[in-house]
């Protein structure tokens, strides 16, 4: 009786600490890092993936892409299965500055360290550290700009990214903050686009409609820039009407050197890609001061220095 | 009959639900935060600002000339002040200066040296003040969005509470004691002329 009940504790203690352990290295398995990235269907994006992926793994982690469509919800699926999974790190590109501060609490949680690139979250003590674009002083920059270039009279209008994320905020604000000073420029529409190049050409479009006399259009992205520069182009007032963007893809690159857009704003995805990888790996072999957030600096490029960005 | 009342009392419950479920907002109120900065740089402005104008964060005007040519990397490693990476380094710079000539929106200063400074006095845009200060923290704020409006809020002040009252001074031949905040990069040419934002303009004695 006794001999049996003894088997029976050994067996069960046996268990217990078998679960124990598989618990633990689940918990502990940092050789992993997920790349959690707002929307893959922006080459600016990809590129943030696709180096945060490789500096992953030139660091010697395994690294998987989890695209989150611009979806919150999808998002959300992708932390749960991150944390099941017991990742060592979250590379994060989030979908909404406040709905996603809830899946980096979780993940925190989880014990699982989240460091944001790009977009912000609207939290100070949750992500362990953000690596953002100066958006603002970015803007700030290309705002001057459309001054110089438009003159300090006319109409223009502003196409808006998302509208849940800071950056698009941030980009506004710093543009108005140059352009709102000259009470000669009025904005006559300002309409979100989403950040999407299909999008911003429809609403280009109906923007000219209302208002064929505009002087400048200012896009928060440079997806957006080109959407609108085709419904320019297809309205016959590509001479006439001023685009900048922001981001500093190659297509725009180009564009700027053609002289169809004025002026981006040159962010460093694979800098803030690869600073989030070599903090997260940092993260994970002992050391954990980090600063909440750190601005990477966006530098205005036209066609007088864009010859310094080849490739 | 009945059939249309029960028809038409259901859509108005569906339209009153939907109103009631949605809250539409202006984009252009969208951007108004509920962030206030004005109380923060109230104090900054009070407290803080007199001191830091005559201690030791201030590079003086020839040390500043002379070490842009013999050591950058000192002005910036002792002096500067910087946000994130990539970005310029923000100093405060002081001295005595001569007017050289008044424009709309800068003024050329001369320094004894001959060096020249062009102070600008209108549309201050950007970080330079905020940085130069050493006052703030991206890290005390919960969104850059607030931090920036810190930046904007001092450059209003600028224009308001340092360029305005000054306005008379600014004269061709006149001599000025200014300090102001200015930003260098790693790499420049020696014979940079650097933008100034002043935080004091006084008349020499």
């Amino acid at each position: 009786m006794f001999r049996r009940l003894f088997l029976w504790l050994m067996l069960s203690a046996t268990l217990l600490f078998s679960a124990g352990c598989a618990e633990r290295s689940k918990a502990t398995d940092r050789k992993r890092m997920a790349v959690v990235i707002s929307t893959l269907n922006n080459p600016w994006f990809v590129l943030l993936a696709e180096s945060a992926k490789a500096r992953a793994e030139e660091l010697g982690y395994e690294a998987v892409i989890f695209d989150s469509q611009n979806n919150s919800s999808k998002e959300t699926e992708h932390f749960d299965n991150i944390i099941a999974a017991g990742y060592g790190a979250i590379l994060f590109n989030p979908t909404d500055a406040d709905g996603s501060v809830v899946n980096v609490k979780r993940a925190k949680e989880a014990e699982i360290p989240v460091f944001c690139m790009d977009r912000e979250i609207n939290a100070r003590d949750v992500a362990t550290c953000q690596i953002l674009s100066d958006n603002y002083s970015g803007c700030v920059a290309i705002g001057k700009e459309f001054v110089r270039t438009v003159g300090r009279e006319g109409n223009y209008a502003e196409l808006l990214g998302l509208v849940g994320d800071n950056n698009t905020w941030n980009r506004s604000r710093g543009f108005h903050t140059v352009v709102d000073r000259f009470s000669g420029l009025k904005m006559v529409a300002q309409q979100s686009a989403d950040f999407d190049r299909n999008t911003a050409m429809m609403v280009m479009e109906s923007i000219l409609q209302a208002h064929g006399d505009l002087v400048g259009v200012f896009c928060g992205n440079d997806a957006m820039a080109m959407g609108a520069y085709q419904a320019i182009l297809a309205a016959g007032k590509a001479d006439k009407i001023k685009i900048f963007g922001f981001d500093g893809e190659r297509d725009v690159l180009n564009a700027i050197r053609d002289g169809k857009i004025v002026a981006t704003g040159m962010q460093s995805p694979v800098l803030m890609a690869r600073t989030a990888a070599e903090f997260a790996h940092r993260y994970l072999t002992g050391d954990q001061n980090f600063p909440k957030k750190i601005p990477i600096a966006v530098q205005a490029v036209t066609r007088s220095n864009v010859d310094q960005y080849n490739e | 009959m009945k059939k249309a009342i029960k028809a038409i009392a259901w859509c108005v419950a569906v339209v009153i639900i939907l109103a009631l479920s949605l809250k539409v907002e202006r984009l252009d109120e969208r951007t108004t935060a509920e962030f206030d900065p004005t109380e923060q740089v109230e104090h900054f402005w009070n407290e803080s600002l007199p001191s830091l104008l005559v201690g030791d964060r201030v590079v003086g005007v020839d040390l500043f000339c002379q070490e842009l040519k013999n050591n950058r990397q000192l002005l910036i490693d002792r002096y500067g002040l910087t946000l994130g990476i990539g970005a310029p380094y923000s100093l405060l710079v002081g001295g005595e200066f001569m007017v050289a000539e008044v424009g709309e929106e800068l003024t050329t200063l001369r320094t004894e040296t001959g060096a020249l400074f062009l102070m600008r006095t209108a549309y201050i845009f950007g970080n330079t003040v905020r940085e130069a200060s050493g006052a703030f923290s991206i890290d005390d704020y919960e969104n850059t969005m607030d931090f920036n409006s810190i930046a904007s809020e001092l450059n209003d002040r600028v224009v308001e509470r340092i360029v305005a009252p000054a306005t008379n001074l600014l004269q061709a031949g006149n001599s000025l004691r200014v300090v102001g905040a200015l930003d260098l990069t790693p790499k420049g040419p020696a014979d940079e002329v650097f933008e100034l934002i002043p935080l004091s303009i006084q008349p020499c004695e």
